[in-house]
């Protein structure tokens, strides 16, 4: 979920089994761009920064293919988002 | 261009990538400078791409074409600004298109050579991926942005 203009939280996507989520931040360091709620009772693996980082150092060939599935990952959230703003003309929004 | 030339100018992206001076030589010696003249397209939307490009110099524009038919520009890149990266991380079509609006010149690494570098020289794949990483995050959060000021509540 994200928060609109006027202050409301819209529902943007469902993630269910085999997708991840947060990796921006851990990435960037900023904060999170939107809200993740559970809708069932679940089941996460949680890789912390800081693990993260040790990780990219003392394993740089598994680091390699893990910033490669998040990029890919992340190159696909700006496709979509390309996708929805220019689907109609920029009217429609007002 | 020499390879010295190549080294110097590519010391203002060592920041960006966190590379040490030797991993810059390495990373140097896997690109090649690349020079435009005003109003030549580096590549268009749509077209097949497998090349980063790092701008040395120039001011090069970004736009898209919308669905009702016209050419909308979405950004102007200039020193030390990077572009290119999805199609080479994911492999798809090029998002959008590049035109040098000035003389330019700009550093490409292609596909071939990046796959050599994380292959090769994996800590300075991490180092390079990270800093690609944090560039598409950039356009993610901005475009998330701009889509949460649209949207309107259901």
């Amino acid at each position: 979920m994200i928060d609109s203009s006027n202050g409301k939280s819209i529902q943007l996507a469902t993630l269910t089994e085999g997708h991840s989520f947060g990796e921006m931040s851990l990435i960037d360091n900023l904060p999170r761009s939107a809200t993740i709620v559970t809708n069932s009772k679940s089941d996460v693996l949680q890789l912390k920064k800081n693990d993260f980082d040790v990780l990219l150092q003392k394993h740089p060939p598994i680091g390699v293919i893990l910033l490669m599935e998040l990029t890919d990952f992340l190159c696909q959230h700006v496709r979509d988002g390309n996708e929805s703003q220019l689907k109609e003309p920029p009217m429609a929004f007002e | 261009m020499t390879d010295e030339k190549i080294l110097e100018e590519l010391k203002s992206f060592s920041y960006t990538f966190g590379l040490d001076p030797d991993q810059l030589a390495v990373f140097s010696s896997y690109v090649e400078l690349l020079e435009f003249e005003p109003d030549t397209t580096v590549f268009k939307e749509g077209d097949d791409g497998d090349s980063v490009y790092f701008i040395l110099k120039g001011e090069l524009e970004v736009s898209m074409d919308s669905d009702w038919g016209e050419a909308i520009k979405i950004a102007s890149l200039n020193d030390g600004s990077v572009f290119g990266e999805m199609s080479l991380i994911d492999e798809l079509p090029r998002s959008a298109s590049i035109t040098s609006r000035s003389k330019s010149s700009v550093m490409k690494l292609n596909k071939n050579n990046f796959e050599t570098i994380l292959e090769k020289h994996p800590a300075i794949g991490v180092s390079l991926l990270k800093g690609l990483a944090q560039i598409v995050c950039q356009r993610v959060r901005e475009s998330n942005s701009s889509l949460s000021e649209y949207l309107e509540p259901i």
